[in-house]
């Protein structure tokens, strides 16, 4: 196309038109005469309509909306109160669930024995479901469904299988993974979403969760800086416009039991749309013929407020959702300029009052053959770099092989690796050997720890940690500070393989040495570098404490492992402005 | 309590008929919601929302081309900037960017596709329905509800906002080099 042509603008025009997706005229027609949008899967829902998507046997039961009611703008519909909106239950599987309406501001979603009851301020709407073993399907009327079209109908149920195990959660740097039955998940950040042509704006951030189950969203682009949490049960991503919920559940849990997070949470859900802050959630499973149910839930904008828990080392203050923002690092030195050097990218750091962050330093592209990058430390930054595969998994192919201070390690599409620590900051280098073009490294550093304004000292009625037997210290061996002292290190014997329990009843920081290398973090890691380091943070003052488990591992100069049962002495190191309120202890293995 | 009215009451005839016409004309005025919006499910909503609403109408009006088309301009217009269109949930990976026909043209589509985005909303439409749809000055002020002549002003404009946009330059280029 010639800039000066209108031809030549007709017929560039006429080109784009012909990228358009199918149109089907005949669902078009239908879902017009009958007044609805044609069904569809639920990733507009979960956009539109700051809805409750429940998944259900692995078949999209979603909230679809009209802007407002058409009824609304008429004298009667006026007169009749109608307001809101107007909720339509949906199903990926075309005619699998009769067309409900229902008007009102928000749904609720709940399943009571054989029934997906939704319920809003406006009404409530029932659709019948069988529950199976370890599944639940919505009850398919008679129709289309039950006869030709009923192939079609059943769907896979790769959710409930997903589940059929129970998941377990994996604290990592900067991203949450999720494991069960075999597969992982993992939200990642792959950087910024490419610009269709070089010296062009990037669209945003692309968030990829690595490994998702058909009908789950994998895939968030936004354009704003974003945090991943996890509050101990449920991975958390705030993109700054809404906050995406992922996790699981077992049977007889739902979202509003006595989390004070969840209550936080469903309190502003919605907010910031033009609507009252109200419950925006999804009540999940309230059977117990299914064990456990993935679900995806946009609970609402980005929550202002509230009280927040702490846990896994992953804060939420009454400030906020803090949790681990990934966020552009300020500045980047590079040390060596031959190198190429990771840039910050993306808005500035967001304030943070408190809690521990991960900061996003960088994606790169990782060309065929690989390359070499200086990666700026923070004095107290473990960074975390994290391969990631276009379109995801590659069957867990290993396409790259990184090298870091310690060693090579291969690398499969979604693992991690550990870069070095540096106590005095400075830079590392990452060389990666890739077998294939288009994989990406994004890198993370978890950041310091601010502690913002500290609270005064202990609420009424806090006890120490060590009057806390409850807690799960052990009884012996355990090492605290002295109360009135200065914070100072304390060290204890530990056996490798074993695990060092933290109990913080209070805001302190505590760093974890072993052998003059600092220990893994979390309960479950593998393949770690010897030069992973490890910090606890607290920042709040709670009764009962904070507790978290540390592995123990210890390595020798040469890189091998200690066997396991060999004593190894730890040192736990406080910083200068902890609060003498927590205790240490040894425990064995298991 | 009845919260809504039965869907208008029509007979076989006005439903065939209405059928026929969205076989004809959904896929048209989709074409022109695709271009409008570059985003597939923001195109599907404006075609049933117009789609709706013209059957809704449809006993009462003699040109439904014309009146489908008002409503998707009208809701293309209208439509306020939600805060959660900057984040678009997907169940797949996909490319940022579809580019069917060719490798050899795909990169002036994107770049076209990008400049006509940068337009503002109304020089879009003009700009779609004039050089897309090629609809008249006048039928473009129908479908928008504008005058006739702030249709022409907004073409200019948006032509010249084509004619410097430093992309569509680059594109040039490029073609200008090609053998």
């Amino acid at each position: 196309m010639t800039r000066h042509s209108e031809s030549d603008l007709r017929a560039g025009l006429a080109r784009l038109a012909d990228d358009a997706p199918r149109f089907d005229a005949d669902a078009a027609a239908r879902a017009a005469v009958e007044g609805a949008r044609p069904p569809r899967r639920w990733a507009r829902p979960l956009a539109a309509a700051c809805a409750a998507v429940l998944l259900v046997g692995g078949v999209g039961v979603a909230a679809s909306v009209w802007p407002r009611p058409p009824e609304a703008s008429t004298p009667a519909g006026r007169e009749a109160g109608l307001t809101g909106r107007v909720w339509r239950l949906a199903s990926s599987v075309r005619g699998g669930i009769p067309p409900t309406r229902v008007q009102g501001p928000a749904p609720t979603f709940s399943i009571v024995g054989d029934t997906l009851r939704l319920e809003t301020g406006g009404g409530r709407r029932q659709v019948p479901v069988r529950v199976e073993a370890g599944r639940v399907r919505p009850e398919l009327p008679p129709g289309p469904c039950s006869t030709a079209a009923a192939a079609a109908c059943q769907s896979p149920d790769p959710v409930a299988d997903f589940f059929a195990a129970a998941p377990a959660f994996t604290l990592r740097d900067g991203w949450v993974e999720l494991s069960a039955a075999g597969r992982r998940l993992a939200f990642v950040d792959t950087g910024p979403v490419p610009p269709p042509k070089p010296a062009t704006s990037a669209a945003g951030h692309r968030w990829v969760l690595t490994g998702a189950p058909q009908g789950v969203p994998a895939v968030i682009e936004g354009t704003r800086p974003a945090s991943i949490a996890y509050d101990g049960a449920d991975l958390l991503l705030d993109t700054g416009l809404n906050l995406y919920r992922f996790g699981a559940r077992s049977s007889g849990e739902s979202l509003e039991a006595g989390e004070g997070t969840t209550r936080a949470l469903t309190q502003h859900g919605c907010g910031g749309r033009g609507l009252a802050p109200r419950e925006c959630r999804a009540v999940v499973d309230r059977d117990e013929a299914l064990q456990r149910m993935l679900f995806a839930n946009v609970v609402g904008q980005r929550l202002e407020g509230g009280r927040w828990t702490l846990q896994d080392g992953w804060v939420f203050t009454d400030a906020g959702p803090v949790g681990a923002v990934a966020m552009p690092s300020p500045s980047a030195p590079a040390i060596d300029p031959a190198l190429p050097v990771l840039l910050p990218t993306g808005a500035p750091p967001v304030a943070s009052p408190g809690g521990r962050r991960s900061r996003y330093v960088g994606t790169v592209d990782v060309p065929a053959g690989g390359g070499r990058w200086t990666v700026p430390l923070h004095p107290r930054g473990v960074v975390q770099a994290v391969l990631v595969c276009p379109g995801g998994r590659r069957g867990g192919q290993r396409v790259a092989q990184a090298s870091v201070a310690d060693g090579e390690r291969a690398l499969s599409c979604g693992a991690q690796v550990a870069l070095g620590f540096s106590a005095g900051g400075g830079a590392d280098t990452l060389a990666v050997r890739a077998r294939t073009a288009g994989a990406r490294l994004a890198v993370f550093q978890d950041l310091e720890f601010d502690p913002g304004p500290a609270p005064a000292g202990p609420p009424a009625g806090w006890k120490p940690p060590w009057a806390h037997p409850e807690a799960g210290l052990p009884e012996s061996g355990v090492a605290r500070p002295s109360p009135g002292s200065a914070p100072a290190p304390v060290r204890l014997t530990v056996p490798a393989g074993g695990r060092v329990a933290v109990a913080q009843g209070g805001p302190s920081t505590l760093a974890f040495v072993v052998g003059g290398r600092l220990l893994d973090a979390g309960p479950v890691m593998s393949s770690l570098a010897p030069s992973r380091g490890g910090v606890a943070d607290s920042t709040l003052w709670q009764s009962p404490p904070m507790v978290s488990g540390w592995n123990v591992r210890a390595f020798t100069p040469a890189g091998a492992e200690v066997p396991a049962g060999t004593p190894v002495e730890v040192t736990v190191v406080p910083s200068g402005d902890s609060a003498p309120a927590w205790a240490v202890g040894a425990a064995p293995a298991g | 309590m009845m919260l809504h009215r039965p869907p208008p009451v029509a007979d076989a005839g006005a439903g065939a008929s209405f059928e026929a016409f969205v076989r004809a004309q959904g896929p048209l005025l989709h074409r022109t919601a695709w271009v409008l919006t570059r985003h597939e499910q923001d195109a599907q909503d404006l075609v049933q929302a117009a789609l709706t609403k013209t059957w809704g109408a449809w006993d009462r009006i003699d040109e439904p081309v014309a009146y489908a088309r008002r409503v998707v301009a009208h809701e293309f217009l209208t439509a306020r900037r939600r805060r959660w269109a900057g984040e678009v949930p997907a169940a797949q990976v996909k490319p940022v960017e579809r580019a069917v026909g060719g490798p050899e043209r795909w990169d002036e589509r994107l770049t076209l596709a990008a400049a006509v985005a940068r337009l503002p909303r109304v020089q879009r439409a003009v700009v779609v329905l004039r050089f897309l749809d090629d609809l008249s000055v006048r039928q473009t002020a129908q479908a928008l509800q504008i005058s006739e002549g702030t249709v022409k002003s907004h073409t200019s404009r948006a032509l010249a906002a084509l004619r410097v946009d430093p992309h569509l330059h680059a594109v040039e280029h490029d073609e200008e080099d090609r053998p």
